[in-house]
């Protein structure tokens, strides 16, 4: 009997696809969404177990930082390490440390983790300035602070800066709080018991880490448990509160290890559906739409940025902007910078003095002296889909892009300079191929991909040519983008070969169930049964297609070089 | 604020721009212009990029490459850069240089941010180089080339300015008050390196190491070559004086390249460069003159500092150094020359002495040099020396170092004479105060070449302190141990069954006599009795050796110890053999004389010719004769050591003549007088016996010693050969060679080695128990 739970979900066999054909774009997509790790499908596989024993290094590194257990000692680990196809997979596995097994790697919690600064490094000033937004989160540890000297500092007053929409996003309480209270610049937590200063300020330390999804909780100690569960009690944290009652049960480390795994991804979890509900109705639903026309006039602009801007309770210092060019609309959202940073589009204009960073004024210790008005910012899309797609996937990591919009999303994120969303973007249109091209052309998606750079479609769309090669051979677009292909030939030195064709020539090879060893075979060409039989036959079939193809457009001589000078470096998919 | 292009929107996405060639060159030529003005605000003042909109820029960017405009855009880029720069062109001093770099490194950072987009499609992934590499770059071609005579100029007059202030302030000056600027000046140089070693020529160097490092090195070696002379010929250095000033300039000097240059290798490189100006070209002087000054002096410190200036890591340096340390410690050992002035005992036992005092001082600078590479090479140097003078007459070393250790050895009784019997806790502080000096000159045997003869010597002289006891037993136990520990337990074999021999005699003399047993054997108040059994194989001595005159009147009481002696050992003993040698024992006697009292030590039979004379007062040799029954020959010899030699006359002679005769009447010369208590009796040769000495004695003629020595050499090999030859049947002579080599410890690579070798492989071809075979090869015949 396996210790994992069986799961029979359609995205959980998805994964276990992806991990046995090494596909670890999709993977990471399927992650993203909450597809569980540590489960088996109905033949008692993990998803770890097939993407180590069909060798696929990469998804097993990404199933290990993901979470994916690989416990040595019990029956499906040790099934993990002794089914590696390779030696360096089985290093991977065995190297694998437990204890770091947090997951500090999730793309959600690492942006959230990187707005922490400590107070003691100096050098993280760039992210300081994403900090504005917050609040400063004091900590005073005198029962009743005397009223003139609550803003200054002292040594038993400590400061540390929050931003605030992570508060409001992450506790009802704050969001409460702050509902009525939005100018609010402190927040100070008195104790009401008698503690060691020590104590109270480590903790406090430890629970602003925890805010800020830093995996904090092995390093909770007796001492802590008291202060960091009045925290969690009056600042609403029901999980944290949960872990600490169940800790102080826990003796055996092997079970405490466990515990911290279990509730560091609740953790995070729950901070994504916190985050999920706080685009929802903070910002996007949040936002306004008027016409451009008098959006042009700067009173009225201003008015209505003002507006957007005290809508929220999310204290935004940035609006992003959504214009229709049809319908002369444009649409105004309420976001923060610390969040949109994520991308380095956005972080290099907030961190460099252009006209876009004038909204806050620091003194020399970088508190905050002013706050003008938010700047507004354009998305690069006319599509509010495509915005709200963005949004989320900056806001709370969402991958699940609706194929309907991934070609937009593909585009904006490249202006974005949004890596990783380009690739899920990518991913929703592979795995959506068929309804994808009932609308678009398939040669869409090429430019697109070579606009973008993304070779995941361009390998998509010579697999679906040579998968399909009857259908094209005769339309023109498809000679065009042969052509197309040629053309850039003379932008990519490094090669003599038309691109395109080479990817066909790969994928008909593999549509024939043949390797490039194979083609050594075609000297037998006058025994036809055999020819027919080891599919060589209908390989042949197809070259000639391809090269009647390329004698029409008189670049013939290009497949000469295709069968002997094959890539063999193609993205196996 | 912009509109976002159309372009964005992708429905639908097949009307692809890009494909139609007038349209992005228009686009393109519609932009530029704006765009160029955005670059131009940028570059000229730092603070305008506030009123620019990082978004429009970008996206102007983004669209540009959307088009395929690229390497336009990159290349209009470099353009205005340039042209920019260029305006800037005129050089004049080195910090406006670095005003202008770092403002414009600042703008270059600023105006890459905009393309960052660019970057990604155009320049990543192939060898060109970034928007902000390019700008730099730019900087360089632009402004540092066209100006590299100039900032060459001006650094060297900088670097001349820093290294003055370096030797005003080792000479005294204030240096304050000549340059009030001076840390400007590192600052600036500290820049200006910093961007030249930033700048990539051809990515494979930087600017810095292509135009700058040569000058600069040049102007270095210029400013120290000029610095040295003028040390030297103003006024005339010590050593000492001399090496504190070239380690105070280094040291200033690498200072002053730890001001400006970050990386440690050109500081390396500088610094060699001023070795090089104050030592390696100065090397010979120094090295003859300048080292020689320090070790003689003992001065490990500024020796180890004056090795660490060698730079000895080339290897021609460490070369030289060794040779200039080999001639010194020869010179050293050179000069040790026996003082004929002093008597020979006296002139042998100093030679060693200075031997092994500059052995030590060289021994002490080897180990206090801190250098382990050079350690080794210096003892080999050191041993080298010694060895090559030590041994520069064959028979020196052998002769003397065992007189050296003798003298030590027995010097020890004569001094404590007390009590040397057993060694207790009291004296260990001698034994170890001796085992101080003997450590050092066991050095020295390792030294020695000819060790089979310095066996023979050394078992000879051992042979004697054993017999008259005059040493401790447990300092020599220590010394035969100290030279097995260096030549193998076969070596001193015989020397430690010598010992064995006297102190297992000790027991059996115990066993027949006690001072307590006087009465029994009517001997004299105090009678000490030490009989010494010897196994023949182990001592030094032959059968023609021994002389014992078994009718020998002995006084009262000593027959019958002896007989009683031979009894006891027997009982123990059976089937042995023991014969008496008389002539090597002595006997103790204490006498009153008129001036003092002295214990003299004589041969036993000179004893008991001296003690008739406690009977008689005046006795002829012939009643001699008839009183003790000794050959007329002994009696003569003895009585001529007692009566002729000038420093024991403790007879006198009646006539007063150099030749005894018959009719000689002797007295005791109660007159006699002596420096010491103890009085050893020499022995006075006659003629005859003199020449039979030359022939027999080793100790006197070191030629047939050495001869013996060879002799049983020959023998060892002899059976070596016939061992290896037994095993192999055949052998070609070269393996032969190396067998031997390898299983014994000969030294067959010397000549005489080599001849001793050749002689016994001859001896065993004649006698038959070897053949050559046609191939050469030797055969071992059954």
């Amino acid at each position: 009997m396996s210790e994992l739970a069986r799961i029979s979900d359609k995205s959980f066999n998805e994964l276990c696809y992806a991990c046995r054909v090494g596909d670890v774009e999709n993977a990471d997509k399927l992650i993203s969404l909450g597809v569980p790790l540590n489960g088996v499908d109905m033949f008692d596989n993990s998803p770890l177990f097939l993407a180590s024993l069909c060798g696929h290094e990469n998804v097993v590194k990404l199933l290990l930082e993901r979470g994916a257990v690989c416990d040595r000692d019990r029956h499906e680990g040790a099934r993990c390490i002794y089914g590696a196809l390779t030696d360096k997979i089985r290093n991977i596995l065995l190297r694998h440390d437990l204890s770091r097994a947090f997951d500090l790697n999730q793309p959600f919690a690492k942006h959230i983790s990187s707005l922490y600064i400590d107070d003691n490094d100096k050098s993280a000033n760039t992210n300081l300035l994403f900090k504005d937004a917050g609040l400063s989160f004091g900590s005073v540890l005198t029962h009743s602070p005397p009223e003139n000297q609550k803003h200054e500092h002292s040594h038993r007053y400590k400061l540390t800066k929050v931003n605030k929409f992570i508060l409001v996003a992450s506790s009802s309480y704050f969001s409460e709080k702050f509902k009525d209270a939005k100018n609010e610049i402190y927040f100070e937590i008195y104790p009401d018991l008698i503690l060691r200063e020590v104590d109270f300020l480590e903790a406090t330390e430890l629970f602003v880490k925890f805010l800020y999804l830093i995996p904090v909780l092995h390093l909770f100690e007796k001492r802590h448990l008291n202060i960091l569960c009045i925290f969690a009690e009056k600042m609403k944290f029901p999980i944290l509160k949960e872990y600490i009652e169940k800790l102080s049960f826990i003796v055996d480390p092997n079970f405490k290890h466990n515990l911290i795994v279990e509730y560091q991804k609740k953790i995070t979890e729950d901070y994504r559906r916190n985050f999920l509900n706080f685009v929802e109705n903070n910002i996007i639903k949040k936002c306004l739409t008027v016409d451009q026309d008098s959006f042009k006039d700067p009173s009225f602009a201003s008015k209505i940025i003002a507006q957007v801007r005290n809508n929220s309770c999310a204290y935004p210092d940035i609006i992003l902007s959504v214009k229709n060019t049809e319908t002369k609309k444009i649409t105004l959202y309420p976001a923060h910078r610390a969040m949109l940073s994520r991308s380095e589009y956005f972080k290099t204009m907030f961190t460099l003095p252009f006209c876009e960073n004038n909204c806050y004024l620091f003194d020399n210790d970088y508190m905050l002296l002013s706050l003008s008005d938010p700047t507004v910012v354009d998305l690069p899309t006319e599509d509010i889909e495509t915005a709200h797609a963005i949004l989320k996937y900056l806001y709370y990591d969402n991958t699940d892009i609706p194929w309907e919009i991934a070609m937009r999303v593909l585009v904006t994120a490249d202006f974005l300079l949004l890596d990783r969303l380009k690739t899920m973007a990518a991913v929703s249109i592979t795995s959506h191929g068929n309804e994808f091209l009932k609308i678009y052309s398939l040669f869409d998606i090429l430019y697109i991909a070579w606009e973008v750079r993304m070779e995941r479609l361009e390998h998509f769309v010579a697999k679906t040519i040579a998968d399909n090669l009857e259908k094209y051979q005769d339309l023109p677009s498809f000679h065009q983008a042969i052509e197309n292909s040629a053309k850039r030939i003379s932008k990519r030195e490094d090669s003599d070969t038309i691109e395109l064709i080479d990817d066909i020539m790969y994928y008909l090879l593999r549509k024939h169930d043949l390797t490039h060893e194979d083609l050594e075979l075609l000297d037998f060409k006058d025994d036809l049964e055999f020819m027919q039989e080891s599919g060589l036959y209908s390989y042949q079939k197809d070259v000639a297609i391809i090269e009647k193809v390329l004698s029409k457009l008189k670049l013939h001589s290009c497949i000469q070089t295709v069968d002997f000078n094959f890539p063999l470096s193609y993205n196996i998919h | 604020m912009t509109t976002t292009s159309k372009k964005i929107k992708i429905n639908p996405p097949n009307k692809m721009i890009w494909l139609d060639n007038t349209d992005q060159k228009v686009f393109f030529n519609k932009n530029w212009p704006s765009f160029k003005d955005a670059i131009i605000k940028l570059l000229s003042d730092e603070k305008s990029s506030k009123q620019l909109s990082y978004q429009t820029l970008y996206n102007n960017v983004y669209q540009i490459c959307v088009l395929q405009q690229s390497k336009i855009l990159y290349d209009n880029l470099h353009e205005e850069i340039t042209r920019f720069l260029d305006e800037y062109k005129k050089y004049t001093t080195l910090t406006e240089l670095l005003t202008l770099w770092t403002g414009f490194k600042n703008k270059s950072k600023v105006l890459a941010s905009i393309f960052i987009y660019l970057d990604k499609v155009y320049s990543t992934g192939t060898p060109i180089p970034s928007t902000y590499d390019m700008c730099l770059l730019t900087f360089r071609d632009s402004i540092i080339l066209p100006n590299i005579d100039y900032i060459k100029n001006d650094m060297i007059k900088d670097f001349y300015l820093i290294r003055e202030y370096g030797v005003n302030m080792l000479d005294g000056l204030d240096p304050e008050l000549l340059y009030p600027d001076i840390e400007s000046v590192y600052d600036v140089l500290h820049k200006v390196v910093n961007v030249l070693e930033l700048l990539d020529l051809n990515n494979n160097t930087t600017v810095f190491e292509y135009h700058f490092e040569h000058v600069l090195l040049g102007e270095t070696k210029k400013f120290y070559t000029s610095l040295r002379d003028q040390k030297f010929k103003t006024n005339h250095l010590t050593p000492e004086k001399y090496l504190k000033f070239t380690t105070s300039v280094i040291l200033i000097e690498k200072d002053n390249l730890r001001k400006i240059f970050t990386n440690e290798d050109v500081i390396t490189k500088f610094t060699n460069f001023v070795q090089t100006v104050f030592i390696d070209d100065n090397l010979d002087y120094l090295i003859t003159e300048v080292l020689k000054y320090f070790i003689e002096h003992d001065d490990y410190e500024n020796t180890n500092e004056f090795i660490s200036l060698l730079s000895l890591d080339e290897e021609k340096n460490s070369k030289k150094f060794i040779a200039a340390f080999t001639n010194i410690v020869g010179g050293y050992f050179s000069q040790i020359k026996e003082d004929k002035q002093l008597t020979r005992r006296k002139s042998q036992i100093k030679w060693i002495e200075d031997f092994i005092v500059g052995q030590q001082k060289f021994i002490v600078l080897e180990e206090r040099i801190k250098f382990p590479d050079y350690k080794v090479q210096m003892l080999r140097a050191i041993n080298e020396s010694i060895s090559n003078y030590l041994n520069l007459e064959e028979y020196k070393p052998v002769e003397y170092l065992c007189q050296y250790i003798d003298s030590y050895l027995k010097n020890d009784v004569n001094e404590k004479s007390e009590n040397t019997k057993t060694i207790t806790g009291n004296n260990g502080g001698i034994l170890r105060e001796l085992q101080d000096i003997l450590n050092k000159c066991v050095r020295l045997f390792q030294l020695i070449k000819d060790i089979d003869s310095f066996e023979k010597v050394y078992k000879e002289q051992l042979a004697k302190r054993l017999l008259q006891h005059r040493s401790n037993i447990e300092a020599e136990k220590w010394v035969v141990a100290r030279i097995r520990k260096d030549f193998g337990g076969s070596y001193t074999v015989k020397m430690e069954s010598m010992i064995h021999d006297i102190l297992l005699s000790q027991t059996y003399t115990n066993k027949v006599y006690t001072p307590a047993d006087v009465g029994r054997y009517h001997l004299p108040e105090g009678f000490e009795l030490n009989t010494c059994v010897l196994t023949k194989t182990s001592w030094p001595y032959d059968e023609k050796d021994r002389i014992d005159y078994p009718d020998v009147c002995f006084p009262p009481g000593m027959k019958e110890l002896q007989v009683e002696f031979e009894k006891s050992y027997m009982k123990c003993h059976k089937g042995r053999t023991l014969k008496w040698a008389q002539n090597l024992g002595y006997m103790d006697l204490g006498y009153q004389f008129t001036k003092s009292y002295h214990v003299i030590t004589m041969p036993v039979y000179a004893a008991i010719i001296l003690l008739l004379f406690e009977e008689f007062d005046t006795l002829t040799v012939r009643q001699i004769e008839t009183l003790t029954r000794l050959p007329k020959k002994t009696i003569t010899k003895h009585l001529a050591t007692m009566a002729l030699a000038p420093k024991t006359q403790i007879l006198i002679k009646e006539p007063l003549s150099r030749m005894i005769k018959d009719h000689d009447v002797f007295s005791i010369n109660d007159n006699f007088t002596a420096p010491s208590e103890n009085v050893k009796l020499m022995n006075v040769m006659t003629k005859a016996e003199h020449e039979e000495k030359q022939k027999s004695n080793p100790n006197r003629n070191f030629n047939v010693m050495k001869t013996s020595a060879k002799d049983s050499t020959k023998w060892q090999i002899k059976s070596a050969v016939i061992l290896i030859m037994k095993e192999k049947k055949d052998l070609p002579i070269s393996d032969l060679i190396l067998e031997l080599k390898s299983r014994f410890p000969f030294d067959l690579d010397s000549p005489a080695g080599n001849t001793i070798l050749q002689e016994s492989l001859e001896y065993l071809l004649n006698k038959g128990h070897l053949a050559r075979n046609e191939d050469a090869t030797l055969h071992y015949v059954v």
